[in-house]
């Protein structure tokens, strides 16, 4: 009995792993699909928001079904709680990348301001913590889920900046204000992005530590 | 702050040559209900009579260190265990009710201690029966054998009959495993008020009514006091590894 509901929650880990791989993607693929205009890859952005979208549902199915069947304690109490709640903001950072690909898809035809630089970097920073947070979830690794909660201040500038950047250039032309209302809300998916990945890190810690790290 | 209802210092506790309980030293909290788990033969129901001296009866047993309840040493010379049971009632698993009438078990436990009008009979049983929620089941067949009782009626009346004696402190050795659902609840929600009046101490081995119904709950394991803390931290958090292995599932 108990055996097999150690097995049913590592399944579960692993599903909650697949799911923020897909998470990941869809966020670096999303500006991919942006910064080359590539409609097909946005195409599949979309695609694939709504298997995310599918495993969240059936991950917290799953994790209540084994609440209510085994009452688990302690670790196993912890990191069901976690992964109730680490699917939420993993959907929303799948749903992210589905915003940036379309996006992507109202741009078709127009041209870019200026080759973009700052917004795939953000995207590669906010999929890194991502990783991160996902690989201390799965190795129950303690220092990696600390490490993801500093670099989001970073991802805060470069959103800042983006911002900055793309009021000048509207200043400049009015012919860039569409394109760079875009940029402005594709840099704060990222940021907002960013900021579910250290959720997710700190929900991690949550499970491995029971500490509970609060905002300040 | 009220000073701790029980103090058990440096227990041990002895079985002919086997060693029960391996110095225990713990403190229980007034007016709060402590649960004991662990798994079996892990001491807990040893403790759990320790407390008002239930296992002097058993040939070879002994005890060294000390029991205090309030400021009284109740492993003392010329300690007096009736009137120590008086304060320190107990509820057993199965439930024991004499073959006597409702009413006369409720007060069989007075009457012994004293002698009471016919009138403050019926106040003591009317209050007891009510604090043991089972007043308004059996109000119109006083009279009736206990024995034509359920289960759970049984058990709460064995409850009812220990609080006629109005104790300070009450234990409870698994006092809802032999009961069903919907008994066992009416039982946790009567512990749950129970606490606003006396001391509970109740040893579980069902780890989900322990986390329902505790504020403290205390882990043993092999004789020994493993972990002793709030119930929200024994099953969240626990601090022991063995704890966190026992409550998880993850034992042996």
């Amino acid at each position: 009995m108990t055996r097999q509901f150690h097995e049913q929650l590592t399944t579960l880990q692993q599903h909650v792993v697949q799911m923020g791989q897909l998470a990941s993607t869809n966020l670096v693929e999303g500006v991919r699909s942006l910064a080359d205009l590539d409609m097909a890859l946005a195409d599949r952005v979309i695609k694939r928001d709504g298997d995310i979208n599918r495993l969240d549902v059936e991950i917290e199915r799953d994790a209540l079904e084994l609440l209510a069947r085994n009452q688990p304690m302690a670790t196993d109490l912890r990191t069901l709680g976690a992964i109730l709640k680490m699917i939420t903001y993993l959907d929303r950072i799948g749903r992210y990348g589905y915003d940036i690909a379309r996006a992507a898809q109202a741009m078709k035809g127009k041209e870019h301001v200026r080759k973009l630089v700052a917004i795939p970097h953000m995207a590669e920073l906010a999929s890194a913590m991502l990783n991160d947070a996902l690989k201390a979830f799965e190795t129950r690794n303690e220092k990696l889920a600390r490490g993801v909660f500093p670099r989001d201040e970073v991802v805060d500038a470069f959103n800042d900046q983006v911002f900055r950047e793309c009021i000048t250039y509207m200043i400049e032309d009015a012919r860039n204000i569409s394109t760079c209302a875009y940029y402005i809300l594709v840099s704060r998916h990222l940021e907002r992005a960013a900021d579910n990945a250290m959720k997710i890190a700190e929900k991690t810690l949550y499970m491995i530590t029971g500490e509970r790290r609060l905002k300040l | 702050m009220e000073p701790d209802a029980i103090e058990a210092d440096g227990l041990q506790a002895y079985y002919g040559k086997t060693h029960a309980l391996k110095t225990i030293n713990l403190r229980i909290p007034p007016r709060q209900v402590t649960a004991i788990i662990g798994p079996s033969g892990c001491g807990k129901s040893t403790f759990l009579r320790c407390l008002n001296r239930m296992n002097d009866t058993i040939p070879g047993f002994r005890v060294e260190g000390s029991v205090h309840i309030g400021d009284a040493d109740i492993y003392a010379k010329g300690v007096d265990v009736v009137a120590l049971r008086r304060d320190v009632g107990m509820v057993f698993q199965k439930p024991n009710p004499f073959p006597k009438s409702i009413r006369d078990n409720v007060l069989f436990g007075p009457r012994l201690h004293r002698h009471l009008s016919r009138r403050e009979q019926d106040e003591l049983l009317e209050s007891s029966l009510r604090r043991a929620a089972l007043w308004d089941e059996v109000k119109d067949r006083l009279g009736a054998d206990a024995f034509s009782l359920s289960g759970g009626q049984q058990q709460r009346l064995c409850i009812a009959r220990a609080l006629a004696v109005n104790p300070r402190i009450l234990l409870m050795d698994e006092p809802a495993s032999a009961l069903d659902p919907i008994a066992t609840s009416k039982i946790e929600d009567l512990i749950r008020e129970l606490r606003e009046q006396l001391t509970v101490v109740i040893v579980t081995h069902n780890m989900q009514q322990a986390a329902r119904i505790s504020d403290q709950t205390a882990y043993f394991y092999l004789g020994e006091l493993v972990e002793f803390g709030p119930t929200n931290q024994i099953f969240e958090n626990p601090r022991d590894p063995r704890t966190e292995a026992y409550v998880t599932g993850r034992f042996g």
